[in-house]
């Protein structure tokens, strides 16, 4: 098994790329060049930058900034797997906006939003499974890791285009963090 | 009584120019905006309407405020413009990629944004049209299908940003539309053909006018309590996984 982690962002990626190759700084072709040379079996995604807040107060530019390093380099990643003549497992890492929008977070959720759906195309692709991790961002990362290990593991296989959402239950219907503040 | 004020994007063409009628039909003044001087000019003269000439995927275009300008304000701007690429995920080049998000994601955000004070100003709304291939995705149009994911996306987000200053946000989600983008788009299938196209459950093709007629309820005063949707409009075909098998007796 070959792990390779693409991402630049934080601890998540830190804590699943330990004995594995790990990118940062996904620009498209770089991601293209690492995929062809170290030809992984199990791709981890991780899509997980500090939150540029609503859409409607960020440049376009910046929207488009954080589409490239994300999105696209994700898009360029599965694209170059499938160029390879063996089975691999993905796992797309990404936040919670991506099932649920969040407009104080916007940017990342439009962005989410498409990684969700990447996975979903992909995992139609004869050869590898896809599937997406949404995690808030107070998770601690090793249990982000220790859930995105069993997706990219053998004994998950029958896994594919699903997405698990890991935010404590905060999704889970309108308002719920209000339980956890009566609770307190 | 004063027409209301709109401004349709690739409204030359397809659905955009069925949406355009639509409102002109319902009492709207109509910019009509497209690249093409010429298919601007005609159905603006046609409808009573003004014509933008403008390409929505460059950073400086102006097509809101010249629109603004034309109509005296907006009460409604229509973010129809968008492009299509038949190509599954390995097969789309980058090029058409960048295109893709370029007009159908980039351009929507940027519009968007400079459509915002003048539909403060009359408390009016967005329509942006996105997909049912972004509701449920396609994997034969994969960028596509994304893109159209991130559109609905935006759509919710600004909803709920932009609601406390007034202004409504939503979507319509064509499903196979003809004359709409698969049959008017460059480089796709013949165009005007719609054999091949699976039969939705109500077992007849989505019409240009049933979109614009959905367009035109969700601008109106009629949809003012109702913010954030996106309204699909494909014959049945996303209500089940097996929808598309539901005109052929082929059920399981």
């Amino acid at each position: 098994m070959t792990r390779l982690v693409i991402g630049t962002h934080g601890a998540v990626a830190q804590a699943l790329a330990e004995g594995a190759r790990f990118a940062s700084s996904p620009a498209r072709t770089t991601v293209r060049e690492i995929v062809r040379r170290d030809r992984p079996t199990e791709l981890a995604i991780v899509a997980l930058p500090p939150s540029l807040g609503s859409l409607g107060t960020v440049e376009t530019s910046e929207l488009e900034r954080l589409l490239g390093e994300t999105l696209t380099a994700a898009a360029a990643a599965i694209q170059t797997l499938t160029e390879l003549d063996h089975s691999a497992r993905v796992v797309i890492v990404c936040p919670t906006g991506g099932l649920l929008p969040d407009h104080c977070d916007g940017v990342r959720s439009t962005i989410a939003g498409g990684l969700v759906m990447l996975m979903e195309v992909a995992s139609t692709l004869p050869g590898i499974s896809v599937n997406a991790l949404l995690v808030a961002d107070a998770i601690p990362p090793a249990e982000v890791a220790t859930v995105a290990n069993l997706l990219l593991g053998t004994r998950a296989e029958s896994i594919n285009g699903t997405t698990i959402r890991m935010d404590g239950g905060h999704d889970a219907v309108l308002a719920a963090e209000t339980r956890t503040e009566e609770m307190d | 009584m004063t027409a209301m004020r709109a401004l349709v994007t690739g409204g030359t063409s397809g659905i955009g120019a069925a949406i355009c009628r639509r409102l002109a039909a319902d009492g709207w003044r109509v910019a009509v905006a497209g690249r093409s001087q010429t298919r601007a000019d005609a159905l603006a003269a046609e409808i009573g309407g003004v014509a933008i000439v403008g390409d929505v995927a460059d950073p400086s275009d102006d097509t809101v405020d010249r629109a603004a300008t034309a109509l005296g304000g907006l009460d409604a701007v229509l973010l129809n413009a968008g492009v299509i690429l038949d190509a599954d995920l390995p097969s789309t080049p980058d090029a058409d990629w960048d295109l893709l998000m370029d007009v159908n994601v980039l351009a929507v955000h940027r519009q968007a944004r400079a459509a915002l004070p003048h539909l403060q100003a009359t408390q009016g709304s967005i329509l942006v049209t996105a997909s049912d291939a972004g509701v449920w995705g396609e994997a034969p149009i994969a960028a596509y299908s994304i893109a159209k994911r991130m559109t609905l996306t935006m759509t919710r987000c600004l909803a709920a940003e932009w609601g406390p200053a007034g202004v409504r946000v939503n979507a319509i989600c064509p499903g196979d539309t003809a004359p709409g983008m698969l049959t008017t788009t460059a480089g796709r299938r013949t165009p005007g053909a719609t054999d091949g196209w699976l039969a939705p459950p109500l077992g007849t093709i989505v019409r240009g006018e049933d979109v614009a007629a959905a367009a035109a309820f969700l601008v109106s005063a009629d949809a003012s309590r109702i913010s954030g949707t996106g309204l699909l409009i494909d014959a049945g075909m996303r209500s089940s996984a097996s929808a598309w098998q539901a005109q052929s007796g082929d059920e399981r």
